[in-house]
């Protein structure tokens, strides 16, 4: 178990580094935030499973938080940059 | 079981790649929402099914499908919106009839 919980934490972190090289060639604002989402999720499936290595157990606590978070940070962001197109 | 958790656990973290690798080769953006949707909602199934295969029936798994179930409606409402807002962007500058 501990074997293939670090192949997928390896190919899961390559997936990672992709899309963060996505979120800085991107030039429109829309791609950014998707990108910033699509990070997010899979910051929480790495928790997830670095929780499965580790030594410690209490890492869904911090998944859970991290889901609520990444969920408000992207509305949140949409929304100031609707109202800042909006007032244009 | 063992190779039950592998085979989840690999095959979700692949789609995840594989959805990662779409939204970077796409050159539209609706499509590329279509390919991040498929890591929000496909890979997030497979991998936390395979986690709760592994640690069995406990408070953890109870944990895990929480996590599951919040990410799931989440991440499609916030595709959702992000891809209304485009439309409404496209619609104010001329793009889409």
């Amino acid at each position: 178990m501990s074997e293939i919980s670090i192949l997928a934490i390896l190919v899961l972190s390559l997936a990672l580094v992709i899309s963060i090289f996505r979120f800085i060639t991107a030039n429109e604002i829309y791609t950014k935030i998707l990108t910033v989402n699509l990070i997010g999720t899979k910051i929480v499936l790495l928790i997830l499973l670095v929780g499965t290595v580790s030594i410690e157990k209490d890492f869904t606590d911090i998944a859970m938080v991290y889901a609520l978070i990444n969920f408000i940070s992207t509305i949140v962001i949409l929304k100031y940059y609707e109202d800042k197109e909006a007032s244009k | 079981m063992s190779i039950i958790i592998s085979i989840l656990l690999i095959v979700g973290v692949i789609v995840a790649l594989i959805g990662t690798i779409g939204c970077f080769r796409f050159d539209n953006f609706l499509a590329r929402t279509h390919a991040a949707s498929v890591v929000d909602t496909f890979a997030t199934l497979l991998i936390i099914l395979g986690l709760m295969f592994h640690y069995g029936f406990s408070l953890f798994s109870l944990k895990l499908l929480l996590i599951l179930v919040f990410l799931y409606i989440t991440g499609s409402t916030a595709i959702h919106a992000l891809t209304q807002a485009f439309l409404k962007h496209s619609k104010t500058n001329g793009e889409i009839k």
